[in-house]
């Protein structure tokens, strides 16, 4: 796989406010890229640029080979953007609306009633063709602005927090389109504050916080990370206490704590290692003579992974 | 320029507007006002040049007489466009000074809704942006240009057969053929100053419009934009007003205008300056939409 969008040591600075320092970021061709932070990270300012919206202040971005800076032009040709906020031209139909924007992306008169009548079939607003945009519920704004985003067939998609303020209905709509358009063979990089809404559609993700790249790579590469800190469950019939003390002088044990919870009282153990280190770990309680009954790993999703990435723990 | 995207969206705006009540009524207020200011303006037109003809071909002695009868007529039909004069008048600075408000929210109102982000990442340039822009605030205005551009003919036969230069004077005069190279002279320094004067409205509302662009780019609101462009223009028209007042003063002293004698020189002077002033505000708003593209190419 190439990589579609790069970036290198991306920093930007607004006055004495540093809002980039130095992304380090790849897309590969084809990948759906979940760019994940909290309000504020750095993710629209990192979008923006990458749309040649805003010139970095330092570094560089390329997309499909071309210089966001030097080949603004090229940039956007490659790629259909759309903003965390957007607006729309309420007053005009929704035909004329993406005709409007195949006209900005020069493309031939003759060819546009046929390229607005797929993008409407694509979005599924076929039937609210003649009607004026201003009538539209924001789903369906948000899809044909995503319509608008393809008009000109580009090769990426950026699209800033593209399921924001919208119903869990207009959610599901909107992830089933980029699901389609990634079959189509689009990369997308897909902005969000809530890592759950897009984990579904990525594979790739990354996690940015106050500026700075925490973590990137497959879905699986960064379950894998996590993996290193694993929090077990325990369950003995005896000697807990024994057992906390045995825990907590381990090396690979970072934390033990017993936590109660149905009347019954288990211990939370943090624990480093692998599934071989795990494997160990429960033939050697066993060996010293615990009575574990239940021995369980917490499963970790990527909202726990987002939450503890961006607490410092692995960064 | 018609087939530019930003132009039709703003054509399209336009049409869907209700400017006026439709009907036959409405149909035969526009027609007699558009067709008034043609008709006298065709009238004056043929009268002047039709004795300026018959000076040609008779007899000299008789020119006193034809320009009497000219001038008769003329005045007879100019009284009838000073109605339109003066509605020329209030159009052109209603036109002039409205046209900054409308320019100025173009580009701050597609930023209140968030439209402007998505149109330039489009593969319009900005330079393109700018002059789309431009031609839709043109578009917004189009009532006021439109009623200008119709009475701009009465303009037009005032320059040519003002009664201190109109070329049948001039014929009429006669005398020498020194007298006749200066009365020449004049002539074309008075239409020079006409051509100038009836150039400057259309001066006025580009740089206007530019000005209000050009703020536009730099306000996230458009009532900020309003407010600043009117203090921009009322500045600038100052400085305007100061420097040109400086040159005058300063020709007036060396003796090259003159106040009350109709000098060749002093004429000339003063068709120049009328000149420069309308080549300063169209060449300050080429430099404004550049300006302003510039800036969108920076942020």
């Amino acid at each position: 796989m190439t990589a579609i969008i790069e970036t290198q040591g991306l920093v930007k600075q607004y006055g004495k406010f540093t809002a980039l320092k130095g992304i380090d970021l790849t897309v590969e061709e084809g990948a759906v890229f979940g760019f994940v932070g909290p309000n504020g990270a750095g993710k629209t300012t990192t979008l923006r640029i990458l749309a040649t919206l805003l010139r970095p202040t330092a570094g560089q971005a390329r997309i499909a080979g071309h210089s966001v800076e030097k080949e603004r032009r090229a940039v956007r040709r490659a790629i259909g953007y759309m903003p965390d906020f957007f607006g729309v031209y309420g007053d005009m139909k929704v035909w004329e609306y993406l005709d409007f924007f195949a006209a900005c992306y020069e493309i031939p008169k003759d060819v546009r009633a046929t390229l607005t009548k797929d993008l409407l079939e694509l979005v599924e607003l076929s039937h609210r063709r003649e009607d004026y945009v201003d009538a539209l519920s924001r789903g369906m704004k948000q899809r044909l602005c995503l319509a608008r985003a393809l008009a000109h067939d580009p090769q990426v998609l950026i699209l800033d927090e593209p399921a924001s303020g919208l119903d869990p209905r207009a959610r599901v709509e909107i992830r089933e389109l980029l699901r389609e358009l990634h079959k189509m063979g689009k990369t997308i990089l897909v902005s969000s504050h809530i890592l759950s809404e897009i984990q579904e559609i990525c594979t790739h993700i990354g996690i940015i916080e106050a500026g700075e790249l925490v973590t990137s790579g497959t879905l699986e590469a960064i379950r894998e990370q996590i993996q290193i800190h694993r929090v077990l469950r325990i369950h003995l019939i005896t000697r807990l206490e024994d057992a906390q003390t045995w825990l907590a002088g381990r090396p690979d044990v970072h934390a033990v704590a017993p936590v109660t919870a149905n009347g019954k009282t288990d211990l939370q153990v943090d624990f480093s290692g692998d599934d071989e280190a795990l494997a160990g770990l429960l033939a050697e309680m066993m060996a010293a003579g615990f009575s574990v009954i239940k021995f369980s790993e917490e499963t970790t999703n990527l909202e726990d992974l987002f939450m503890r990435l961006t607490k410092g723990i692995v960064s | 320029m018609l087939d530019h995207p930003l132009v039709r969206l703003e054509l399209r705006r336009a049409r869907r507007k209700v400017w006026w009540p439709k009907g036959r009524f409405s149909a035969l207020v526009v027609g007699g006002l558009g067709a008034a200011p043609i008709v006298i303006a065709l009238m004056t037109l043929a009268a002047t040049f039709g004795c300026v003809v018959l000076l040609i071909i008779t007899d000299t002695a008789q020119a006193d007489q034809i320009a009497s009868a000219f001038l008769v007529v003329v005045s007879g039909i100019a009284s009838l466009g000073c109605l339109f004069g003066a509605l020329r008048a209030l159009v052109e600075v209603g036109v002039v000074w409205i046209a900054p408000a409308v320019a100025a929210i173009s580009i701050a109102r597609e930023r209140e809704l968030g439209t402007f982000d998505i149109l330039r990442t489009t593969l319009l340039s900005e330079r393109s942006i700018v002059l789309g822009k431009w031609a839709g605030t043109l578009i917004w205005l189009w009532p006021g240009i439109l009623l200008l551009l119709v009475l701009t003919p009465l303009q037009v036969i005032w320059v040519i057969t003002n009664n201190a230069i109109n070329p049948l004077t001039l014929f009429a005069l006669g005398g020498s053929q020194n007298e006749i190279a200066h009365n020449a002279w004049l002539w074309g320094g008075f239409l020079l100053i006409g051509i100038a004067g009836m150039v400057k409205p259309w001066a006025d509302i580009a740089l206007h419009t530019t000005t209000g662009l050009f703020v536009s780019t730099l306000c996230k609101s458009s009532g900020a934009a309003v407010a600043v462009t009117y203090g921009a223009l009322i500045v600038m028209r100052g400085l305007l007003w100061i420097t040109f007042s400086s040159i005058r003063a300063a020709l007036l002293t060396i003796g090259v205008l003159e106040l009350t004698a109709m000098s060749i020189a002093s004429i000339i002077g003063e068709a120049w300056i009328a000149c420069a002033q309308v080549l300063l505000e169209v060449a300050g708003a080429a430099i404004l939409v550049l300006a302003t593209a510039e800036m969108l190419r920076r942020e």
